[in-house]
C-alpha cells in the first residue's frame, strides 16, 4: 500500500457518505444488480434520479415512458415526504438525503378491451 | 415460467375478492423465487383505495401500501413476488390499464369473479408477467399445492 492510497479511500468514503442514497423496490432490484440501495449523485432529485439511469439504464424504460416522463406509479420520497409535494425533480437534496422509490399498484379490467397478451391464443 | 400457491392461500386471496365484489380486490403476493422456482408463502389482502365510484373496474394500492408489503416481506424473510386482483364479470386477462402501471418482474394473479345468485364467486385464476420491453404479457403457470410450507 503506498502512502496515497488511505487518504484516497478516505475521501471517496467521506464523498460515498455525504451522498444521495435511493432504496430500490423488490421488482426492480433485478435490474439494478440486486442491489436494494444504491449510492447516487447530484443536488436535486432529477439529477440523482439521473445518476441512477447512467448506472443502470435498463431501469428507464420501467421508470419513464415514451415522453420522458415518470410513469405514473412511480413516486419518489425524500425521507416521508413525496417530491411531488415538494418541488418535483426540483427538489433539492440535503447531505446524506435518503430517497426512496416505490410504486403505486393499479389496474383493473378498466375498458372491454382486453390485452392481447403473448402466448395465449 | 410458473407459480406456486398452495391451496389455502388461494381461498384466502378467493375470500378477499369475492368480498369485494362487485368491486375489485386486490393485493400482494409474499414469498421466494429461487431463479428455478417461484412460491407464495403468504398473501397481504388490502383494501382497494379507489373512490367506491370507480371499484368495479379499478384498484388501487397505494405507495404506503406498498411499503406496507416491503416491510411484511422483510418481516418474514421473503420477498414481495407480486399483486393480485380481480376483474369482476370480466375475463381474467390483462387490460390495457394493466400493462400502463404493471411493474416487471411480479407476478399477476388475475381472478375472474362473476356474481352469482348476487353474490361475487371467484371462477377463475389466470397469472401474468409483464414482458421486458412492456409491450405484452407472458401467460405464468399457477401450480396450487396442498400445503403451505416455508
Amino acid at each position: 500500500m503506498n502512502g496515497t492510497t488511505v487518504p484516497a479511500i478516505k475521501n471517496l468514503y467521506q464523498i460515498e457518505r455525504n451522498m444521495p442514497t435511493l432504496k430500490i423496490p423488490t421488482p426492480l432490484r433485478v435490474y439494478a444488480q440486486g442491489q436494494a440501495l444504491v449510492v447516487l449523485q447530484g443536488a436535486t432529485v432529477g439529477e440523482a434520479m439521473q445518476s441512477l439511469i447512467d448506472q443502470f439504464p435498463t431501469l428507464k424504460q420501467h421508470l419513464y415512458n415514451s415522453d420522458g416522463n415518470l410513469r405514473p406509479f412511480v413516486n419518489i420520497f425524500l425521507g416521508e415526504n413525496n417530491v411531488k409535494d415538494l418541488q418535483g425533480m426540483d427538489t433539492p437534496l440535503p447531505e446524506n438525503a435518503q430517497l426512496l422509490l416505490i410504486p403505486s399498484i393499479a389496474g383493473g379490467t378498466g375498458d372491454t378491451n382486453q390485452f392481447k397478451a403473448s402466448g395465449v391464443s | 415460467m410458473s407459480i406456486e400457491i398452495p391451496l389455502p392461500l388461494l381461498q384466502q386471496l378467493h375470500q378477499h375478492v369475492e368480498a369485494a365484489y362487485p368491486g375489485e380486490g386486490a393485493g400482494f403476493l409474499l414469498g421466494y423465487d429461487t431463479g428455478s422456482l417461484r412460491k407464495v408463502t403468504s398473501i397481504l389482502a388490502l383494501p382497494n383505495a379507489r373512490e367506491e365510484s370507480a371499484r368495479h373496474n379499478r384498484f388501487l394500492l397505494t405507495a404506503e401500501d406498498f411499503l406496507k408489503g416491503e416491510l411484511e416481506a422483510e418481516r418474514l424473510d421473503v420477498s414481495l413476488l407480486g399483486v393480485f386482483h380481480s376483474h369482476p364479470d370480466c375475463p381474467n386477462r390483462p387490460s390495457e390499464f394493466d400493462r400502463e402501471w404493471a411493474m416487471p418482474w411480479f407476478s399477476y394473479i388475475i381472478t375472474r369473479v362473476d356474481g352469482i345468485n348476487g353474490a361475487g364467486q371467484a371462477v377463475s385464476d389466470l397469472s401474468w408477467r409483464l414482458e421486458e420491453n412492456r409491450l405484452g404479457y407472458i401467460s405464468e403457470e399457477i401450480v396450487v399445492s396442498d400445503e403451505i410450507s416455508s
